[in-house]
């Protein structure tokens, strides 16, 4: 990477580093393990910049390495979640965003991962059915139903969790 | 549900730990960490055997490869009139030069990579798919740059076919092409030169793949006539875009074929 080429980079990943860390959240719940995400696009898209750069569609190349570097990090056995029939108690919500933060963390917790990836795609980056599907390599039956069924997991969680206080 | 509401249920990240520096200049030592090897002397000889070829006539009509055939052709030692310039300043002109390179690149892999043919690669989600028969080039909005990619088959066997024509003077905010030496950075790195006497430098890089395996990159970069440009070809032996698996332990086409190619190419160039 030559020295105009490094700071094209640096324009790119700059202007997007905000929007990649807050996806990355969303995928994880962790301010940490979305730092690590987004260490790995930033390391590919550097490793691969000349072909990026060229490429028709460089946010779209970002969004996958992001989808599939949070999916790939979910297979890792020390990583996996362990599901559990009932959510871990969190304590009462404060009448605040940070209680606002902590709702939507535990509703995206409740979806699976693959689901929680259609989520961020469709709704955080505002990717069609078809660029979801694309993304994600699935079908775009797959990304409707999946996000439906999200949509509705959430909205009865919501709904629970709402009615509860 | 938006991407505003979900920005405001997210409220203020913390101060990012993402070290883009950092992770330049890790990449950036990647690829200084070379060996090397006594090989060279070895390359150096092999080399001395292949004559790095020209000496084709230019054809002005792309064909699409030789769908069947025998491997490689050894490349002749013969040195062509120069066929065609590297024109940036008009658009009629960059054109013509796309024509020029796709027309030199087919010929030349015909006749030095006979069996071997072009076929669509897909890179990012949603590009639009071109047809086979023919490597895929434009040029780059700067525009004093081009760009040539494809997929290429042989035998049961796919890979990844990459050219580039590039200034060597880098202004920023253009494209540009570091002229490559083996410095001791460039693994197996061999600096010779086309018959016309073009300077030629190739080498190989790999990196590590899942399963073991590994990706494997063979490059040859010729500075053109008059110092002002540099060809540079590489093959892969991955089919796609990156993180794309590996398709076979080696690029279809050898490093002798690369070679010859690129020659081929450059000494067609007048500059």
């Amino acid at each position: 990477m030559n020295r105009s080429e490094e700071d094209e980079f640096r324009a790119f990943v700059g202007v997007r580093m905000d929007r990649w860390r807050r996806a990355a959240y969303l995928l994880c719940h962790d301010w940490h393990t979305a730092d690590d995400l987004v260490g790995v696009v930033v390391a590919r898209l550097c490793r691969h910049w000349r072909r990026v750069s060229t490429a028709d569609n460089p946010d779209a190349y970002a969004q996958r390495v992001l989808t599939t570097a949070w999916l790939d990090e979910r297979r890792r056995p020390w990583r996996r979640e362990h599901p559990a029939a009932e959510l871990p108690d969190s304590g009462a919500d404060q009448p605040d965003r940070a209680a606002d933060r902590d709702r939507l963390i535990r509703l995206l917790a409740a979806v699976g991962p693959r689901q929680r990836a259609v989520v961020v795609l469709r709704f955080y980056f505002d990717r069609s059915v078809e660029e979801t599907a694309e993304l994600l390599g699935i079908s775009t039956g797959t990304v409707k139903s999946q996000s439906a069924r999200a949509l509705e997991a959430l909205r009865a969680l919501a709904y629970t969790n709402g009615s509860q206080e | 549900m938006n991407q505003d509401i979900l920005d405001q249920l997210i409220g203020d990240p913390p101060r990012s730990t993402v070290d883009v520096g950092a992770i330049i200049a890790r990449q950036r030592r990647r690829r200084r960490v070379a060996t090397v090897a006594g090989a060279a002397g070895a390359v150096l000889a092999i080399l001395a055997g292949v004559a790095l070829a020209g000496g084709h006539p230019p054809s002005r009509t792309p064909a699409p490869l030789a769908a069947s055939g025998t491997a490689s052709a050894a490349p002749s030692a013969s040195t062509g009139p120069a066929g065609f310039a590297v024109r940036t300043g008009t658009e009629a002109g960059r054109r013509q030069t796309l024509d020029d390179l796709r027309t030199a690149l087919e010929q030349a892999t015909r006749t030095y990579a006979r069996g071997t043919a072009w076929i669509y690669m897909p890179d990012v989600p949603g590009e639009k798919r071109t047809p086979d028969g023919h490597p895929r080039m434009w040029t780059t909005t700067d525009p004093v740059s081009f760009e040539g990619r494809s997929g290429i088959a042989s035998a049961g066997r796919k890979g990844g076919f990459y050219l580039s024509v590039r200034p060597t003077a880098c202004v920023t905010g253009r494209s540009c092409s570091d002229v490559y030496s083996c410095d001791g950075t460039l693994t197996d790195c061999t600096a010779t030169r086309t018959p016309a006497g073009l300077p030629v430098v190739r080498w190989m890089e790999k990196d590590p793949a899942r399963g073991g395996k590994q990706y494997v990159f063979y490059i040859v970069q010729i500075t053109l006539r008059g110092g002002a440009n540099t060809l540079t070809l590489r093959a892969v032996n991955y089919f796609g875009g990156d993180a794309s698996p590996v398709s076979a332990p080696t690029p279809v086409l050898t490093r002798t074929q690369l070679d010859a190619i690129a020659a081929a190419i450059a000494d067609q160039i007048s500059g």
